[in-house]
């Protein structure tokens, strides 16, 4: 197929498309930086997961800190907190349970906005009345109260600052780094710091720290990671495993060195899925990626083989449409693909030395034994370094069949290689 | 065994297709005896073409793996260290089917490059149905000191690289600190039963013994490759975590389907050595590198991979990652590419992320490469930098990404947009846009700039079932207007 050549006008159009994406790109932060609202809560390590712990509404007014109530043992008003083996238990307290002290706000033979907005929010002054259900989702998680309270913890162990706070939320609730102060000791550093000195359970036993402890798994012990509100991630804090942008690009390191910890939520065929190159996986490769893909794989061909095998993957396709040499007749292309010849003569041994996979992926071992094999068989083009026969011997003996390739004979070589 | 292959192949489809109706949407509670299935099905349907040729295929792709799981717990309570001890098995059946053909442009000549009958056309690296076993393994967990113990087909991955074999595979962690771990069997080929090329290493391509050998000159006889895999780690992440590896592989000798002699030999024989520390949560450590034992050259040629990094979070929001990584390509000692002198490139990234709020982040890194080509070829020198943003309103998620490449491999430069809207609870709409600018200096006429969109929507039928449809467009000077339609579903459920 004949394209036309250059244009100025072509060369404008290209770059004002990228200014234009560019500017949008900018533009998107800037809008969004400047737009006056409220800065929403930020997100930070201390932060509850909205999957583990999901968003809550609570309707309550209550005051931990009120001194009446900081004089109360915990259980005095959650009395089934110590013996509950679940986390799904629904431990906030009843109305029954304020009864003895709070009768006279309690009392329905006599409701006023008054008494009744002692506890319960949506009564206005001015006389309207919309009183939400509060919501309290179950923590997706195993916990047992009964055990860590039969192994020593307190109730501040788990639920640090409730007494000095108005209304306990889900920031009362313990993170994983807490949970890690026992389970495994694996943080004590950080996690400890985290929370109050007097929170340290009395327990002198490391508690278990697999993942399926607390998390909730499947049955072949993979952890559910798919919920409503999204996926469940680690945090970056845990063997650097924060599933950020660069995510894309760290997960083999890590993927690498402790597979095992990646196999607690990720199946073999989740790896597969990408790494067998058989669907183009979108957060990859992006859009028309059929006609940049020469540029990345010139540029870092060994990530291209980290899912395509390019003797077969890549070759096959370029076979099918005539460009390798190794094209059926009836499709090869006719005109060149390289540059002149002139010039690829030369430039061709610097191509092959900056990505050898780029040429594999068209070419077969007989395009380059050609001229590169010994003489008799190829031109006699050596494309070894100086000094090779030198160091040849081991890799003689320890694989042969590419010496044969190009020489033939290897028994005559024997005796050259050392 | 093309009859036997129809029978597999209309199986398989059968399978998927009861899969993806006969699921009910919910999720069984948990019995002692648990079975999974899974459907992964994709179709695709787009024209691949090049200048400089008058081919286009007309892809009409189906790829669809049926997947069936099954667990079994062997006690009602974790032991003390958390573990239950756990009897699994996996087994995955892919089938790849190709429609299209290899068409000349305009349609004037299609043909079937799958037919060996077809002289002109015939190309024995194609195929229109591909059937394979991915996975399929047996393994008990959860043992007495942490021993775990997996038979049959499996991927393995360390720093090393990934591969996939019929092989046992032995981890045991009596200690928190210690763990050693062994494997041992035969690397999957493509001509291996149910195979698959995937992570053969870079070499000549191997086919069956069903392809004529005098059709097809520069294809190598299947061979057989036993190997084996020791990992020792110790330590653990706070201080330091290391993980010692060792690897060999070897091709054995034997007879291509001529009855002539084909050489065996050592395929890889390798040790690594990875190091993780993490002393404070904020401040990571890591350092990796792979030795090639056969490599007689100099120490730079024989370590062929080497990597540092250290990645600090600043403060809760902004996280700053740089590392330094060098790599030597290596390909099958097997075939002459081995013997070829290639560029050792050492890539250098610092990167940043800050997360502004909990609805807008951002990211930017700046990139070197450097290719030492040696003599007087001298080396490449090539700078880049990326930046992308994402930020969600409700149910409304943007994003934003751009790269910028400029050096000796010439300029390369990118922009993508994205957007998805959540409809309700079970659809989300999905757009992009990308403008990508190339310029490839081995080709002289393959340069330009494209401009691609995407429009989908993405249907969460239940607990167990999701779809997907993508209609894309892009255009090129190089190959004008290219379209692409992509549907796929996905089933997945616990009985």
């Amino acid at each position: 197929m004949n394209l036309p050549p250059h244009a100025a006008s072509s060369r404008i159009a290209h770059g004002a498309l990228l200014a234009l994406g560019l500017a949008l790109a900018v533009a998107l932060g800037l809008t969004h930086a400047a737009n006056g609202q409220p800065r929403p809560r930020r997100a930070t390590p201390e932060g509850r997961s909205a999957i583990i712990y999901p968003l809550q509404r609570i309707a309550i007014r209550m005051d931990h800190a009120h001194p009446a109530h900081r004089a109360l043992p915990c259980v005095q008003c959650h009395t089934s907190a110590p013996a509950s083996r679940a986390s799904r238990d629904l431990l906030i307290p009843a109305e029954s349970t304020c009864n003895p002290c709070h009768a006279a706000q309690t009392d329905r033979e006599a409701p006023t906005a008054a008494r009744c907005g002692t506890c319960h929010v949506g009564y206005g002054a001015d006389g309207t009345r919309v009183v939400p259900a509060s919501t309290f989702p179950a923590p997706r998680l195993h916990f047992s109260h009964a055990t860590h309270v039969r192994l020593g913890a307190t109730c501040e162990s788990c639920h640090a600052g409730v007494r000095d706070t108005a209304l306990a939320t889900r920031d009362h609730l313990p993170t994983m780094r807490q949970c890690l102060t026992c389970h495994g000791g694996a943080r004590s550093d950080g996690a400890r710091s985290a929370s109050s000195p007097n929170a340290t359970p009395r327990t002198t036993r490391s508690a278990p720290a697999t993942c399926t402890t607390c998390h909730l798994a499947e049955p072949d012990g993979v952890l559910r990671t798919r919920f409503a509100e999204g996926m469940l991630t680690p945090p970056d804090w845990l063997l650097g495993m924060g599933h950020d942008a660069d995510w894309i690009v760290r997960h083999r390191w890590i993927g690498a060195d402790q597979g095992s910890a990646c196999a607690s939520c990720h199946r073999e065929s989740e790896c597969a899925d990408c790494h067998d190159g058989r669907v183009r996986p979108r957060s990859v490769h992006p859009n028309d990626y059929l006609t940049v893909h020469t540029q990345e794989a010139r540029r870092e061909p060994t990530r291209c083989a980290s899912c395509h095998t390019t003797q077969r993957f890549c070759t096959e396709c370029h076979a099918r449409l005539g460009l390798a040499t190794i094209a059926a007749p009836a499709v090869r292309a006719t005109g060149r693909y390289h540059p002149p010849a002139a010039t690829w003569e030369r430039a061709h041994a610097l191509e092959a030395k900056r990505s050898l996979a780029a040429c594999v992926s068209c070419h077969a071992e007989r395009d380059c034994v050609a001229c590169h094999g010994a003489l008799g068989i190829g031109g006699g083009l050596s494309p070894h370094p100086a000094g090779f026969a030198n160091r040849c011997g081991p890799l003689l003996t320890a694989n042969p069949r590419a010496c044969v390739t190009c020489h033939g004979d290897v028994g005559a070589l024997e005796g050259r290689c050392r | 065994m093309r009859c036997a292959a129809r029978v597999v192949r209309r199986v398989s489809l059968a399978l998927s297709l009861w899969l993806s109706v006969a699921v009910p949407c919910g999720r069984s509670h948990a019995r002692a005896d648990d079975v999974r299935i899974e459907s992964d099905s994709a179709f695709q349907a787009y024209e691949v073409r090049s200048p400089g040729t008058s081919v286009f295929q007309t892809r009409r792709r189906l790829v669809t793996t049926a997947g069936f799981g099954w667990a079994h717990a062997l006690a009602e309570e974790p032991d003390d260290a958390g573990r239950t001890p756990r009897l699994t098995a996996t087994v995955r059946l892919r089938l790849t089917q190709e429609f299209g053909d290899t068409c000349l442009v305009a349609r004037a000549l299609c043909v079937r490059a799958t037919d060996p009958r077809d002289l002109a056309a015939f190309q024995p690296l194609a195929r229109d149905t591909w059937i394979d076993v991915p996975t399929a393994y047996a393994e008990a967990t959860g043992l007495p000191l942490g021993l775990e113990v997996r038979l049959g087909r499996q991927l393995h991955h360390d720093v090393m690289g990934m591969l996939r074999a019929d092989a046992v595979r032995v981890r045991v962690e009596p200690w928190d600190t210690v763990a050693l771990e062994a494997l041992a069997g035969m690397l999957v080929r493509d001509t291996s039963l149910g195979g698959s090329p995937a992570f053969e290493p870079i070499g000549a391509p191997r086919l069956d013994v069903n392809v004529d050998p005098t059709r097809a000159s520069f294809i190598a006889a299947p061979i057989t490759t036993p190997l084996v895999l020791a990992a020792l780690e110790l330590g653990r992440t706070p201080i330091v975590r290391a993980r010692l590896a060792f690897r060999e592989m070897r091709d054995l000798a034997g007879t291509d389907p001529t009855g002539a002699h084909v050489e065996g030999g050592v395929l890889a024989r390798r040790a690594s050595l990875s190091l993780a520390s993490q002393p404070l949560d904020a401040l990571r450590l890591e350092a990796d590198g792979v030795l090639d034992l056969l490599d007689t050259g100099p120490l730079t040629q024989r370590v062929i991979a080497a990597r540092t990094g250290v990645s600090v979070r600043v403060s809760d929001a902004w996280r700053v990652a740089a590392r330094v990584e060098r790599q030597v390509p290596r390909f099958d000692p097997g075939s002459i590419w081995a013997y070829f002198v290639t560029a050792p490139i050492a890539e250098t990234q610092l990167d940043t992320d800050w997360t502004a709020s909990e609805r807008l982040t951002f990211g930017a890194g700046l990139r070197g490469r450097r290719a030492e080509l040696g003599g007087q070829d001298g080396e490449d020198v090539d700078l880049g930098a990326e930046g992308r943003a994402r930020a969600r309103f409700g149910p409304l998620g943007v994003g934003g990404s751009m790269f910028v490449w400029s050096g000796d491999l010439g300029p390369m430069a990118g922009v993508l947009l994205d957007g998805t809207l959540r409809v309700d609870r079970t659809l989300q709409l999905e757009a992009r846009v990308s403008v990508w600018h190339f310029d490839d200096a081995n080709r002289p006429d393959l340069y330009g700039t494209t401009v691609s969109e995407v429009v989908g929507a993405r249907w969460q039928v239940g607990d167990a079932t999701s779809a997907l449809v993508e209609l894309e467009h892009a255009a090129s000077r190089v190959v004008g207007h290219r379209f692409r339609a992509v549907l796929a579903l996905r089933v997945e459920a616990w009985r």
